[in-house]
């Protein structure tokens, strides 16, 4: 009996000292866990003010003032300049020069 | 040790002792009151100790965290994205001031401080703020610069404290106003997209959640630029346009004057007010293409039916005229093409009252519409359906309608026949089935009816080389309450443009309207919609077309409806 009660004892003891080394290690990656929670936090928090700036940089208004400040010699593609094909191939293609015209057949080629 | 055994040996045998004779020895009585002392002692210290050892190893850490302060709880929202992932609303951390007044120590001396401070409330507001010492939270100042914050903390205050907090941005300022809408200070959503969405727009502090809109901030932006240009030519009070495509996605929608939301201050109720959705307007003759459709889908007319526009109508007192009239018999494509009110009051007699409301009704003319922002309004639509109402109706007074509200229902019309919801969130588990309010065959004619508008009518202005613009312009008086609509000095216009494009397939459709535009001497002095409006919508698509083409530049093939004008 009393050694039963001994090894009961040790066991207890054992027990706690393992419950309370599992308990500190919790502790302690609870706390690693909340460090990098917060870190996430701040990462995404500051991925949305370079957001929010990216897109501020990128507003149309913004970029159309570059645009004609900066880039005088080009305008925007006009509707004029688009044409269907075969209205190409029949008006403008037609009266080009020969080498024009294997210039752009090259550049077709090259597209295709 | 020794002792201590000798001292439990003697507990032992007096324990014995006691319990053989516990009443007669006094000497025992002694011992038994100091045992239980002792016992009492000794278990108060191991209830201590064990108590101790549960509260360390047992309850959780968080749970001992006494709060300190009764911080107020600020969610973060999710961003706002338009369809091609450009971010439209944003929310930042910022930080916020706020005091605890049962820790501060001297009142006076902190309001002496705090006032120094840029941008903080004048001494008696933060006096009465800190006036309740048994307060533990009151808000100082909300979303405070980095620097002054700064400032406020190297001053160490006692009972001055900062907290994080999210700010709502709108990056593109007045470009969304009216859709996005805005929050107020809390982030609490209190007009358009914000607010229909407010409980689902609040996220977690780690959740990258977005909310995807329709809409295309490149094509808002061509869109509102031109609106706003033709504004100011025209010298119009205001204006609104919407770009939609046929399968209801909503790619750009304006309305003007508009507003910062970033700066509600400065909000004025007019720029508050939504003209594509909530306002619901006469809408003039653009209305003809829906008289036209139900004619032509109902079997009571065919293009080339005739009707007589020789004369006025006369109903009462009030006569159904014509602006710029052929006085002369039109067919039903005339009628269109021309935008003859006589002809179409009479197409819509013969369909009668009955077919036109079940048409209205199949078409979503009769109720409010539904959209994800709040700001709809009502239809409004007359009292007593008479003959009259069915006249007027043809050609697009006695009915007031929202400009959605229309281009919802000739979209439905033109791309097919195929009714749509209009929507502003992309959302592609939408699988509804299909509707039919028109034929394909009805669809095909009034896009030739209205294509025949561009090329010979009052849109002839809307009209872009590369491409295959369909359309109808509408001039509607405005109603002045019971003055009626004003006479030929006063009289204000809301003119309209309502088209698409291409042709064949429509793949998109605009609308476009000035309020109240005036003309000069590059219209003649003319104010009409063919003169003002559509200009501005063929600058629009212009524009657009360089965006969007996908090879559906113009084949200029003749119209099955042109045998049945007579263009001279």
């Amino acid at each position: 009996m009393r050694q039963l009660s001994v090894i009961a004892l040790c066991v207890l003891i054992v027990l706690g000292i393992c419950v309370s080394r599992i308990k500190y290690e919790v502790v302690f990656l609870r706390k690693n866990l909340n460090k990098i929670n917060n870190e996430i936090i701040r990462v995404t928090d500051d991925l949305r003010v370079f957001g929010a700036e990216w897109s501020y940089l990128n507003d149309p208004k913004r970029l159309a003032e570059l645009a004609s400040k900066y880039l005088p010699q080009l305008q925007p593609i006009v509707h004029k300049q688009i044409l269907r094909y075969d209205d190409f191939v029949q008006h403008k293609y037609a009266n080009r020069t020969d080498a024009k015209r294997q210039a752009f057949d090259k550049l077709l080629d090259s597209l295709m | 040790m020794l002792k201590l055994i000798s001292t439990a040996k003697l507990f032992s045998k007096g324990f014995t002792l006691w319990r053989k004779y516990p009443k007669t020895d006094p000497l025992l009585k002694v011992l038994h009151r100091r045992a239980i002392f002792a016992i009492v002692c000794i278990c108060l210290v191991f209830i201590g100790i064990l108590w101790r050892l549960v509260s360390v190893m047992v309850v959780p850490l968080y749970q001992r965290v006494i709060p300190i302060y009764h911080r107020e709880k600020i969610v973060k929202k999710a961003d706002i994205v338009d369809r091609n992932g450009e971010l439209l609303a944003t929310s930042i951390t910022t930080s916020s001031c706020f005091a605890d007044p049962s820790a501060i120590i001297d009142a006076d001396d902190t309001i002496k401080k705090l006032t120094k401070i840029h941008g903080m409330p004048s001494a008696e507001k933060i006096r009465y703020k800190l006036k309740d010492r048994n307060k533990h939270f009151v808000w100082l100042m909300r979303h405070v610069h980095p620097t002054i914050e700064k400032q406020i903390m190297d001053m160490g205050i006692p009972g001055i404290h900062f907290q994080k907090d999210y700010k709502r941005i709108y990056i593109h300022g007045n470009l969304f106003s009216h859709i996005i809408g805005c929050t107020d200070i809390d982030c609490n959503g209190i007009c358009g997209i914000e607010k229909h969405f407010n409980k689902e727009l609040y996220i977690s502090d780690f959740s990258d959640d977005k909310l995807t809109l329709s809409l295309d901030l490149r094509l808002q932006n061509i869109v509102r630029e031109e609106l706003k240009a033709g504004i100011k030519k025209f010298h119009a009070k205001g204006g609104n346009a919407i770009l939609m495509k046929t399968n209801g996605e909503i790619l750009a929608m304006v309305s003007l004057p508009d507003f910062d939301p970033n700066n509600l201050k400065k909000m004025s109720n007019e720029a508050m007010f939504n003209r594509n959705t909530l306002g619901v307007f006469e809408q003039g003759s653009i209305m003809k293409v829906i008289n036209a459709s139900i004619a032509l889908d109902s079997g009571s007319s065919t293009v080339g039916s005739v009707f007589d526009a020789s004369a006025p109508i006369k109903v009462g007192r009030f006569s159904i005229t014509d602006f710029k009239g052929k006085g002369r018999p039109l067919t039903l494509a005339e009628a269109v093409v021309f935008s003859s009110n006589i002809a179409c009051a009479k197409i819509a007699q013969k369909f009668g009252i009955k077919v036109q409301q079940e048409y209205f009704k199949k078409l979503g003319l009769l109720e409010k519409l539904h959209l994800e922002i709040p700001e709809i309004g009502t239809p409004l639509l007359p009292k007593n359906w008479t003959d009259i109402s069915c006249m007027t109706i043809a050609y697009g007074y006695g009915i007031a309608l929202s400009p959605l509200q229309v281009l919802t229902a000739i979209t439905s019309i033109t791309n097919g026949g195929i009714k749509i919801n209009p929507r502003l969130v992309i959302d592609n588990s939408l699988t509804t089935k299909p509707v039919c309010v028109v034929t394909p065959q009805t669809s095909k004619l009034v896009r030739e009816l209205m294509r025949g508008v561009v090329l010979y009518g009052t849109a002839r202005k809307a009209g872009v080389d590369s491409i295959e613009v369909f359309g109808k312009t509408g001039t509607a008086y405005k109603r002045k309450g019971r003055k009626g609509y004003g006479n030929a000095s006063n009289r204000d216009r809301l003119t309209t443009f309502v088209g698409g494009f291409p042709l064949d397939n429509p793949q998109y459709m605009l609308l476009v309207s000035l309020d109240s535009p005036q003309g000069d001497l590059s219209t003649y002095g003319y104010a009409t919609a063919g003169w003002n409006v559509a200009p501005v919508a063929k600058e629009i698509l212009s524009r657009l077309i360089t965006w969007i083409a996908d090879g559906s530049v113009t084949q200029n093939k003749e119209l099955s409806v042109t045998k049945y004008l007579r263009l001279s």
